[in-house]
């Protein structure tokens, strides 16, 4: 008991001088003495004048465009590995599918036919599910056989291309919901068929994959967006066999896509457009010579550094929430495989974000424009926002009225 | 032995809370302008209760700290530590900021060797730097928007210095000694700027020095009847220094390797015995800061600083064979001026301590207040007030002694 004694008188009092010294008598800092900390060494340090703004003004603007989908790689094409493809027209939009399906090589041992195997018929299954804007119905798709393609192209005789036939989706009474289960497949003609069938048998196939190629194409307005994932369904008979039927089915889960254009006219490219479907990209171009002339104008300029930077971008609608992607280069990009590259290479420099309805949401480029100061400081910026993901399913198309303008912070030691 | 535990662990928790408040605070502003940092009074206990007039006195509770040469008096094993408390009250116009901060001083320890002389060793903080600065101010931009713009500085660093030495007497007409010294000289000095319109990032500069370097150091003391004058010198050879330069400007660091020749210094002492009660010491000293030499930019353009210190000791009954315990402790006064390394730079310091003997002279603690400005005249509305509460601890015994009989 003497001794807890003695530890209490001993702790106690350090107790106390513990709380005393933690407590707000004392700072942890301070704001004073800046004039002797920048007599130190004004190039290294300089309190008042260490961070110098940059907001752009209008005259810098030289142009605001936007960029189609040139080329007919990259742009508008969407994978269907989603699980849908959109077929039709909207506005000065169109789109069409492309589906793929592979017959396996020889040295393969599934899905392939016997020399005594019977084609009955085959059949293209679009999807089980068709969802259709009832306000465009009726509308028809017309399926075109097609050569090999990388990409998915609008069907073209010259091509080789040549129509299979003609589905059409008239307005069904049960459907309310805008979901119709209505025809979805179409039987191909004989000779195809046969050809078909012959090159996926055993005893003829050959040591190499058999492609097939469709094309889905709306040639009335109104979109439809084939659910699912598409197949080539081989109806046959073995042998002697002619009553049970036998099925083999392809799939086109990787190889579907569907492809969408606005058709690149002048009076689109003139204006600062997006379009989800086509993936227009609209462009900003500016004057870069009066913030790196505000830059030079800083004591230690070669030593500025870019520490932020934004575009402030206003949702261009009134309702919808979108959802941007935005990248600043100092060059114009015109191909369109290349300026998907880079939207998509380096994931730090171009941004993501969503804006709500006409809300204001900075994009921050200071990583870009940093690098830019540091690498020959060029004399044009561009800014290409196009759409990410369309949030609300509508195939979104806009013009983006407002030109964003830049705001930046620069500190120099 | 529970309880033990307990009470073991509530200690532990206690000095560590005590340790993190006083060592996570800031200090002096205008130390940033000096090279290492602000000079520090490296004292013992009971020189440092008179102003730091040690140079010429011969007391072995002084040890080596003042004049080297004092280890020369010595005929028994001494050790000596002090650390300070330290209170700064920083003053701009209306504006000021009180910071408190834990500083170890020193640590010595002499031992004599008959006929040898006197071996000593020590370890003394001799500069200190340390401050964090913050400044925040919320701009509106031409957009209309606001931001933030904030600048951090934060400094540390300091100069410390190991030390050994020897010193005996010649005869009994002088004490020499001298002392060979490895010093150590580190600072980092970190910027700051923030101003985030949305996703910014911070812009980060650093800048590291360290320097190691060798110096000697020499001293004399002579008595003459109740006078003992002293003096004693320091000088530092150049050493190799290196700079490194961090920023998020690049990706690479700069690192500079150069020469440093930090000063050398010369202080004169005398003090006088009145009686055995009273003793009044006095001393003025150089640090020749033209002799600096650096290649690369460290703290502000640096000239000689003088400096003068001069105190009082007063013990009532210091021969009595009886004495009550008042009687017999030792009360000091001391008052100090020193210019700073920057010529428009000075602080002064009054002084006022007692000694509290234990172990029948064996032992003395000492508790000493300082308070003192310091200011420079470049920045008239900056003033810095400061309070340093010293513990001094000092211990001296005898391990061996001839008692002179023969049998």
């Amino acid at each position: 008991m003497h001794n807890s004694k003695r530890y209490c008188l001993l702790t106690v009092p350090v107790f106390l001088c513990s709380m005393f010294f933690c407590s707000g008598l004392f700072d942890d800092s301070t704001n004073l003495g800046a004039a002797i900390i920048e007599n130190i060494d004004s190039n290294r340090v300089t309190i008042s004048k260490h961070i110098r703004e940059y907001v752009m003004d209008h005259s810098a603007v030289v142009d605001s465009f936007s960029l189609p989908g040139v080329n007919d790689t990259g742009f508008g094409v969407h994978a269907a590995t989603n699980g849908y493809m959109v077929v039709g027209r909207l506005g000065n939009e169109q789109a069409a599918g492309y589906v793929q399906f592979i017959c396996p090589p020889d040295t393969a041992s599934s899905r392939t036919f016997a020399s005594n195997d019977n084609l009955r018929k085959i059949i293209v299954r679009f999807s089980r599910n068709i969802t259709i804007d009832t306000n465009t119905l009726p509308c028809r798709i017309e399926v075109w056989s097609s050569n090999n393609r990388s990409r998915a192209l609008y069907p073209n005789p010259a091509s080789g291309d040549s129509l299979l036939d003609t589905m059409q989706f008239v307005k069904a009474p049960q459907d309310s919901n805008n979901t119709a289960t209505i025809p979805d497949s179409i039987e191909l003609l004989p000779g195809l068929a046969n050809d078909i069938f012959k090159a996926c048998t055993t005893s003829t196939r050959g040591s190499s994959a058999k492609i097939f190629g469709f094309i889905a194409a709306n040639i009335d307005t109104g979109l439809i967006r084939l659910n699912g994932n598409p197949q080539l369904i081989v109806e046959y008979t073995r042998g002697s066999d002619t009553t049970n039927k036998r099925y083999q089915t392809y799939s086109s889960w990787y190889t579907s896509y569907y492809l969408a254009t606005d058709g690149a006219p002048d009076s689109l490219r003139r204006i600062p457009a997006l379009s989800y479907a086509s993936k227009r990209t609209a462009v900003f171009q500016y004057d870069a010579t009066t913030l790196w002339a505000t830059i030079n104008g800083m004591a230690n300029s070669q030593h500025a550094q870019v520490i932020s930077a934004v575009f402030p971008l206003k949702g261009p609608r009134d309702k919808d929430t979108i959802k941007v992607r935005y990248l600043l280069l100092s060059y114009l990009e015109n191909n369109g495989a290349d300026l998907d590259s880079l939207f998509a290479a380096n994931p730090s420099l171009p941004g993501v974000i969503t804006i709500i309805n006409t809300s204001r949401v900075l994009a921050n480029v200071h990583q870009s424009l940093q690098n830019f100061s540091q690498n020959g400081r060029p004399s044009a910026l561009y800014l290409y926002v196009r759409f990410d993901e369309d949030l609300n399913q509508k195939w979104n198309q806009t013009v983006w009225q407002n030109v964003p303008l830049l705001s930046a912070m620069i500190a120099v030691p | 032995m529970a309880m033990t535990i307990q009470q073991n662990f509530c200690i532990a928790v206690a000095w560590v809370c005590f340790a993190g408040a006083s060592l996570c605070h800031a200090q002096s502003v205008l130390s940033v302008q000096y090279p290492g940092g602000l000079p520090l009074a490296h004292s013992t206990g009971p020189s440092l209760s008179m102003g730091g007039a040690g140079t010429g006195v011969r007391n072995d509770f002084f040890g080596m700290a003042d004049n080297v040469a004092n280890l020369g008096g010595m005929n028994r094993a001494v050790f000596s530590a002090a650390t300070s408390f330290d209170f700064l009250t920083v003053k701009e116009e209306n504006a000021a900021a009180t910071f408190f901060a834990l500083s170890p001083r020193l640590f010595s320890f002499a031992f004599h060797i008959s006929p040898v002389g006197t071996f000593g060793f020590s370890l003394d903080q001799r500069t200190s730097m340390r401050l964090k600065f913050v400044n925040d101010t919320t701009i509106t931009l031409s957009d209309g928007t606001s931001v933030t713009d904030s600048i951090g500085f934060a400094d540390q660093g300091g100069l410390s210095s190991w030390q050994a030495g020897w010193g005996r007497a010649i005869g009994r007409w002088a004490f020499v000694g001298v002392s060979y010294e490895r010093m150590y000289l580190s600072s980092e000095d970190i910027t700051l700027y923030g101003a985030d319109l949305g996703g910014g990032m911070a812009r980060y500069d650093s800048t590291h020095y360290l320097f190691r370097g060798n110096a000697l150091r020499a001293g004399i003391l002579v008595p003459v009847r109740k006078w003992m004058f002293g003096m004693s010198g320091e000088y530092v050879f150049a050493g190799d220094a290196e700079r490194t330069v961090r920023s998020t400007m690049t990706t690479s660091n700069e690192n500079t390797k150069f020469s440093l020749s930090l000063p050398p210094s010369l202080s004169f002492g005398a003090s006088y015995a009145f009686s055995p009660s009273w003793m009044a010491a006095a001393s003025p000293g150089i640090t020749l800061w033209q002799s600096y030499r650096s290649p690369v930019k460290l703290g502000d353009h640096v000239d000689n600083a003088l400096s003068f210190a001069a105190g009082l000791q007063y013990i009532p009954a210091p021969n009595l064979l009886v004495p009550r315990y008042w009687e017999i402790m030792q009360y000091r006064v001391g008052f100090r001026y020193g210019e700073l390394p920057v010529v428009t730079g000075s602080e002064f310091a009054f002084t006022v301590g007692i000694g509290l003997p234990l172990l029948r002279g064996g032992g003395l603690i000492d508790c000493i207040a300082e308070y003192g400005s310091r200011s420079d005249s470049r920045f008239a509305n900056h003033s810095e007030n400061f309070l340093h509460l010293f513990i001094g601890i000092n211990g001296g015994r005898k391990w061996s002694q001839n008692t002179g009989i023969r049998y």
